[in-house]
Order: structure tokens, then C-alpha cells, then sequence
């Protein structure tokens, strides 16, 4: 089973995009800001980590600095939610080495299912590492 | 008093000493003449006091008018002689300067060494200079002095000497405060994203689970009115994403505060991809969407290729709900700094009346502000490819339009080859 870490503020998206996973059979953990996120780092691993970028006490792009620095997740795959209005941030993320963004609003499930697989496939490819 | 007065004061005098040299015994007459002429005098010189005084004090009651004036202005009013050097320097520049530096004006010295260096990165001396050397005013629009943010305008000042002979005297410079502009100006950017972030959330929401409930749930739902329903609010939510991304592309575009990253690119790409999004629609209506051979042959363009895209699109997309039957083809053509890009089609065409509508914000081509076609789109689609296509160094327009015939319009990029020159 697939393993997703979903790092979202807001309560409504957040039930959404974990329904969404759940129903498309993934296992899924959710976290509410950054530091919530780093903190289900320590104890749960998965195989994408899916994170917002405009969260309190710790945003998405310093998350995503953080997940970088450390040797433990840095190889985890990671996908950015922005809003558009974020757009500006886009060039700093993916400098520190976003696979994907993804803008919220432009968002179908089916879109956004097939945009997680086919990270997760180029990831599996260039690690030579199967995830089921 | 009159020269001639003067004079025949001077000749009676004169007359009176000659009488006296030639006959002594005239004297007492010459000499009582004399001390009359001298009276005379007496006269003249004190009337002219009295002038004088007049004269200086209206002097000294305009002067004070004048700065009694100047100290009333809301601008920051400066005169300098050519030297330059500071001759007045009104209340308003005074108290402008010291707030903004959180000194006491009594302390401060109003020279034009001590103004100028107030102003970081930028010289005022010279550009005093500058504008006195040229014969033209300077503007400089956001000048930083402490907490303070002003607008700086100056001009030369000339003499007419004589009939088209004129001579520099000094300079004026004008200071406005413009901070509270400029803070309300960045209360609209902050404003316009957090507004962007508050609306699209919630429409996120509603767009994602109508879909979901669709695709996880249909099964569920075998009432077909209710299948419906959850179509219409899937759409609506669509429609209301795109109105929302519609207005605040009008915000920045307006605002100038639009990101655009020029690069070059090949257009035939962006126009295949927007003729495969759309084709099904066409197909749908009976229409063909077609690109003529010339589009692949054009040569690279250089602009921003999202928002490129976003203006082919719209022209399409505008072709392809006007017409109902028929051909959309997208043509081009180049010249030495120019790619041409025209969208022709078979539709509605419009009256010349609906014409003079066109690129305008909001109004649709349509003859009241009833009788819209709410359908359509907010309208505002032709305004921003035209803000979009201008600020890429292009123009856009319509070529012509026919009604019951059709329609072309036409856009112009600066060619990638062109961008050196």
C-alpha cells in the first residue's frame, strides 16, 4: 500500500485530499503545519509527502528545506500544493528540489492521482527501489 | 518730477547766478530766487520719501504675501539661484525633512549641500544642474528620506531680458509626500493575494469533492436529478475559478504587477496543444479547428509562454462559441521584427456598432447591459490578451468582422530574432 504524508492547514482541503487517497486505497497520515509534519516524519516513512505551501508556524517552503537537509528523507519524492498567488515562491522550490507543484484550485482528482503515480514511477525508476 | 521739471529748475538757478555776476545790485532778488529753487527741492525730495516709503512698505507686503503664500502650500517649495544655492525654503519642505529624519528643523541648516545629502542615492545638486543645463524640468518619483517617501519635480526659472532673449535666474523644486500613496498601494498587493488565497480555498473545495462525489459515489447516487445537480455545482465552481483567476489577472495586469518571463519559443506548439484541447468541442458543433502550414513555418517568437498561451486560447476559445459552423483556422505570418497570428473563423460576425465594444473591460459585444449572454464568460478575456499582448511589445486587434460571415483577429509577437536590434 502506498504511503503519503499530507501536510495541509486548512481543514476542508485537508479532508478532502485524504479521502481522496483513501479511497484510491492509500495509506495516508495527515499533518496541519510544518512543524506538525516534520514531527510524523520521525515515526512514519512514506513514499510521497504531499505539503502546502501558505501554513503557520512553519510554511511550506521551510519544510521542505528542512525534509532536504535531513539524510533520513531527503530521497522521499515531494509534491507542493500552491494557490497561485504563490506563484512567485515556484522558482525557490523547485531550486531545493520539488518534483511537482501543483496549483490547488486547477485540481481533479483523477489529475491529481495520476500526477502522484507518475512521481511515484519516476522516482521508483531512478531509485531502482519497487514500492507497492 | 519731470526731467524737464528738473531742467527748468536748473535753468532758473543757472539764470539766477548770472543775474548775480553781472549786476550786484540784483543780488538780494537772485538770492531770494534762489533759496526759492532750493524750497523747490526740499519739496521734490521729500515727496519722493514718501514715495519711496510707499513703494517699500507694498514691497515688503507682497514679498510677505509671497511667503505667507509659499508657507501655506502643501507642497515642499524650494528656490534656488544658478549657482546652485538655496534662496527659500518653505515651511512645508522644512517640516516635510526634519519628520521624515526625526530632527528639529531649528537644528538643521538649509543649504543645498545639507538637502542634497539627505537624499540617499540620489544627487539633487546635480540634477538641479542637469535641469538648468538643458532647459528641461526633472521628475523623480519615489525618493526616499527617512520614514518618508516623496515625489520630486524640478524646474529651471528664466528671465525674459530682452524680446526672445532669456535668462536662467535659478531653479524650483517641488517635493510631494507620497508615502501614504505608496502604503495604500501596498495594502492593494497584499490585499490582492490574500483575497486570491481566502477565495480560490473554498472554491478548491467545492470543485474537488463535487468531483469526487461524482467519481467515488456515482454509483450511489441513482436518482439522475441529483446526478445533475452535483454537475451544476461541479461547474459553477469551475466557472466561478475561472471568473476569480479572470479578475485578479485584470488586478495585476493592471496594476503592472503581472510576473511575465519572456523566453523563446515556437508558437506551433502552444497553438497545437490549445487545438487539441478544443477539437472535441469542434468536433461536437460540426466545426473545424484547423492550423494552416504557414504557423509551422514561422520562426521563434520571444514572450512569456504561459501567458501566450493564455491569449491563444482565448481567441479560440472566443472562435469556437460564435461559431456554429464552418472553419476556425489559425494562420501567420512575419516580418522582419514581427510574428503575425490571425484566428479567422466562420461564425456570427458582429456589427460594426458590437465592434467598437471590443477589448474593453466587461462589455461584451452586445447592445445593453441586460441582454448579456452570461454564459459566455465574464467578458473580460479579449482585455486581458490585449494588456498581456502589450506588455509583451505586441498589439492586437480585429482584422475584420462580417456579420453572418464571420470573423478574424490578429496578434503580433516580437520575433526572437528581433529582440538584439
Amino acid at each position: 500500500m502506498t504511503k503519503i504524508l499530507l501536510v495541509e492547514d486548512d481543514p476542508v482541503i485537508n479532508k478532502m485530499y485524504s479521502r481522496l487517497f483513501k479511497l484510491e486505497g492509500y495509506e495516508v497520515v495527515v499533518a496541519v503545519d510544518g512543524l506538525d509534519g516534520l514531527e510524523k516524519l520521525k515515526t512514519f516513512t512514506p513514499d510521497i509527502i504531499m505539503l502546502d505551501i501558505m501554513m503557520p508556524k512553519m510554511n511550506g517552503v521551510e519544510m521542505l528545506g528542512k525534509i532536504k537537509e535531513n539524510p533520513a528523507t531527503q530521497n522521499i519524492p515531494t509534491i507542493v500544493l500552491t494557490n497561485m498567488s504563490d506563484m512567485r515562491v515556484s522558482n525557490e522550490v523547485f531550486a531545493k528540489g520539488v518534483n511537482l507543484s501543483i496549483i490547488k484550485s486547477e485540481m481533479e482528482p483523477d489529475m491529481v492521482i495520476s500526477w502522484v503515480k507518475s512521481v511515484l514511477a519516476k522516482a521508483e525508476k531512478d531509485s531502482g527501489k519497487s514500492i507497492q | 518730477m519731470q526731467a524737464d521739471e528738473q531742467k527748468a529748475a536748473i535753468e532758473r538757478a543757472s539764470q539766477t547766478l548770472a543775474k548775480i555776476g553781472h549786476n550786484p545790485l540784483g543780488a538780494d532778488i537772485a538770492i531770494s530766487d534762489l533759496l526759492g529753487v532750493i524750497k523747490n527741492y526740499e519739496q521734490i525730495i521729500s515727496e519722493r520719501d514718501k514715495t519711496i516709503a510707499l513703494r517699500s512698505a507694498q514691497l515688503v507686503a507682497s514679498t510677505s504675501n509671497a511667503y505667507s503664500f509659499l508657507d501655506s502650500l502643501n507642497m515642499g517649495f524650494v528656490m534656488c539661484d544658478v549657482n546652485p544655492e538655496v534662496v527659500v525654503a518653505n515651511d512645508s519642505i522644512r517640516n516635510m525633512l526634519s519628520s521624515g529624519l526625526n530632527q528639529n528643523p531649528a537644528e538643521m541648516t538649509w543649504n543645498l549641500s545639507t538637502l542634497s545629502s539627505i537624499f540617499t542615492g540620489f544627487d539633487l545638486k546635480n540634477l538641479i544642474q542637469t535641469s538648468l543645463q538643458s532647459n528641461q524640468s526633472i521628475q523623480k518619483d519615489a525618493v526616499n528620506c527617512g520614514s518618508k517617501i516623496l515625489q520630486i519635480f524640478i524646474a529651471p526659472l528664466t528671465n525674459q531680458v530682452e524680446k526672445g532673449n532669456f535668462q536662467h535666474i535659478g531653479a524650483v523644486i517641488l517635493f510631494e509626500d507620497i508615502t501614504e500613496k505608496k502604503m495604500l498601494e501596498r495594502s492593494k498587493d497584499e490585499f490582492l493575494s490574500i483575497a486570491s488565497h481566502e477565495l480560490r480555498t473554498p472554491l478548491t473545495a467545492i470543485r474537488g469533492n463535487s468531483s469526487m462525489i461524482k467519481k467515488y459515489y456515482g454509483a450511489k447516487i441513482a436518482d439522475t436529478d441529483v446526478a445533475e445537480m452535483i454537475d451544476d455545482i461541479h461547474d459553477s465552481s469551475v466557472r466561478l475559478i475561472e471568473i476569480v483567476n479572470d479578475f485578479l489577472d485584470v488586478s495585476a495586469l493592471e496594476q503592472g504587477k503581472m510576473q511575465i518571463n519572456p523566453e523563446d519559443f515556437i508558437l506551433s506548439e502552444v497553438v497545437a496543444d490549445i487545438v487539441r484541447d478544443l477539437d472535441n468541442m469542434c468536433k461536437a458543433k460540426g466545426v473545424v479547428l484547423q492550423s494552416d502550414p504557414t504557423l509551422s513555418s514561422l520562426p521563434q517568437v520571444h514572450a512569456d509562454k504561459q501567458r501566450i498561451k493564455q491569449v491563444v486560447y482565448n481567441l479560440i476559445g472566443n472562435a469556437t462559441k460564435f461559431t456554429d459552423q464552418g472553419t476556425i483556422t489559425i494562420r501567420a505570418k512575419s516580418d522582419q521584427k514581427f510574428a503575425y497570428i490571425s484566428v479567422i473563423d466562420t461564425g456570427r460576425g458582429m456589427s460594426p456598432e458590437n465592434q467598437k465594444l471590443l477589448f474593453r473591460k466587461f462589455q461584451q459585444a452586445g447592445s445593453s447591459i441586460l441582454t448579456r449572454d452570461t454564459t459566455k464568460g465574464t467578458g473580460l478575456g479579449l482585455y486581458i490578451s490585449k494588456l498581456i499582448v502589450e506588455l509583451s511589445g505586441g498589439s492586437i486587434g480585429l482584422e475584420y468582422s462580417a456579420e453572418g460571415k464571420g470573423s478574424s483577429f490578429v496578434f503580433s509577437l516580437p520575433l526572437a530574432s528581433a529582440k538584439l536590434s
